[in-house]
């Protein structure tokens, strides 16, 4: 059963989303999470939800698989609807005891709300249509003009794909540990959560040693096959921009700009 | 030609003692060469492997590998382009997070051109047979696939040697069958020297010459047939000789006499077709 759990939510597809620059759709996604918080008002919102609802078509991913990833989500949905709805000062339009809701509460309630849908479905469908490896690529390419202030950008995208390419290795072997412990006796189901969380540590601790050993070894074998850190060193799957990808990061940042001098002027 | 001279190397265990884990070692191997060293756990022999690629610089002696000296720092970049090395463990060597991914990285790491890189990707994989399997993430392979792919990847980037440091132990009988058919074929068709290290005695039957370690020292070295004759000294380091050989022993304590001593199952068959 532990095996099924899937990394990341990549689907698969041939679509114009999937095919443009990682660093395209990790900017975009946060152009789009700066922009939405500079709307505020609804003829607005239309026009967001009919972005959204166009970069879907144009994924490919269905539509249910979208909804699917708001549900874990809509807790914090609900609940920032309420704080907002609840503490916000303004004209009362309704009191109850301590409770007192206003009609800029509301407002505010509303907008929080449709703001981080949109968030979630627009970071979603990045996720959904970039493996992890090219999300990683991505990261590598965006944070490669701050090495010249000493960010390890290489050292932190290879140790994102090594964490990566290690999870379902893990995961078998948490499988194989809980098991063998089982086999001794070991109980993992019942009991309080105090109890349950303890009959991890005889998981946990196996697993770390594993861990450290397997990191002793790879870094051997990595060394053995010439790494030294990105000195010297050429990409397998370079990334390059197209034509695409430029059309879409200039409407986008004129789109944000935009946004931005409004919300100065006015 | 890789050389090895006078190769001493002892580990501290804690201040006061040190482990002597390699003893004057000494020994020649020629380009196009499959040779096996066996040995015991603690035997010294994955000691003597890491020390092929400068994984190990050497404390006292010296390796040469094409003249070249692997205790000189400003060496070991091309040294360990010139000797490949695949490990025991094979998830633990499996950079990418698939297996032309993995090929790629260690071409990344010498700074191959990255439009050239697809073709030698295929070319290695097809000589390791896992040319169909290039986009597959390592948890859906074999062990077997796994550590043929491991070789695939050092393969790709053309060494000039290759040091396999027990890659059977953890595979099962089918894929330690394929891991081996790679090698023979490697040696046989492309001249790739091979340096086998293993406790396996059936998987250095086939191989040009045997080093036989223990306790730091080479005590027996030559042909296959050469070091297993010599039963007593391998009885008495513990070393079994290969399964044909066990059997013909058996069959030989039952009174039947065998022209030869055989080493394969294949000789062994045709030596006890011709006795009835």
């Amino acid at each position: 059963m532990i095996k099924d759990i899937t990394i990341g939510q990549y689907i698969y597809k041939d679509s114009f989303v999937h095919k443009l620059d990682p660093r395209t759709k990790i900017l975009i996604s946060m152009f789009f999470m700066f922009g939405i918080f500079l709307i505020n008002n609804i003829t607005e919102y239309v026009y967001v939800l009919l972005l959204t609802a166009m970069t879907i078509y144009m994924s490919q991913i269905p539509l249910m698989k979208i909804i699917k990833g708001l549900k874990p989500i809509l807790p914090l949905m609900i609940l920032t609807v309420i704080m907002n709805a609840f503490f916000t000062s303004g004209t009362t339009l309704f009191s109850w005891a301590f409770i007192r809701i206003t009609r800029e509460g509301l407002y505010l309630a509303g907008f929080m709300g449709i703001r981080i849908f949109f968030l979630i479905i627009f970071t979603s469908l990045l996720t959904l249509t970039t493996s992890p490896i090219t999300l990683t690529n991505g990261i590598e390419g965006l944070l490669t003009p701050l090495k010249k202030f000493k960010v390890p950008a290489h050292e932190i995208a290879m140790m994102m794909s090594i964490a990566l390419r290690f999870i379902p290795t893990l995961i078998d072997e948490t499988d194989k540990i809980m098991k063998a412990q089982k086999a001794r006796g070991a109980d993992f189901e019942s009991g309080n959560i105090i109890k349950k969380t303890k009959s991890l540590v005889p998981i946990l601790i196996p697993l770390f040693i594993s861990a450290f050993t397997r990191a002793d070894e790879l870094a051997m074998a990595m060394e053995a096959r010439g790494y030294r850190g990105d000195e010297g060193r050429t990409k397998f799957k370079e990334l390059k921009y197209r034509l695409a990808d430029k059309v879409i990061l200039f409407l986008f940042a004129v789109l944000l700009v935009f946004l931005i001098i409004r919300k100065i002027a006015l | 030609m890789i050389k090895i001279i006078d190769l001493d190397h002892e580990y501290r265990k804690d201040n006061n003692t040190s482990i002597k884990t390699l003893n004057k070692v000494n020994i020649e191997i020629k380009k196009g060469e499959f040779v096996s060293i066996i040995g015991h756990n603690g035997s010294g022999k994955s000691t003597l492997a890491k020390h092929l690629n400068g994984l190990i610089i050497p404390q006292k002696g010296e390796v040469l590998i094409d003249d070249i000296k692997v205790s000189e720092d400003h060496n070991i970049w091309e040294i360990r382009r010139k000797v490949g090395m695949v490990f025991q463990n094979p998830d633990n060597q499996f950079v990418g997070g698939t297996i032309e991914e993995d090929m790629a990285f260690g071409l990344e790491n010498i700074g191959f051109p990255s439009k050239d890189m697809m073709g030698r990707i295929e070319y290695a994989a097809n000589k390791v047979g896992m040319g169909n399997f290039l986009k597959r993430p390592p948890h859906k392979l074999s062990g077997g696939q796994k550590q043929r792919s491991a070789i695939g990847s050092v393969l790709a980037m053309e060494p000039d040697y290759l040091v396999l440091d027990e890659p059977t132990s953890m595979l099962d009988p089918k894929g330690r069958k394929e891991v081996i058919e790679v090698l023979r074929e490697l040696n046989k068709k492309d001249k790739m020297t091979i340096i086998l290290i293993t406790h396996f005695m059936d998987e250095v039957v086939y191989s040009d010459k045997v080093i036989v370690m223990d306790m730091g020292n080479i005590v027996l070295q030559g042909t296959p047939k050469e070091v297993f004759h010599n039963k007593e000294m391998l009885a008495q380091i513990n070393l079994e000789l290969p399964k044909a050989a066990i059997l013909q022993e058996l069959l030989k304590a039952k009174g039947i006499n065998f022209k030869d001593e055989v080493l394969t199952k294949e000789d062994l068959v045709e030596e006890i077709w011709q006795l009835f």
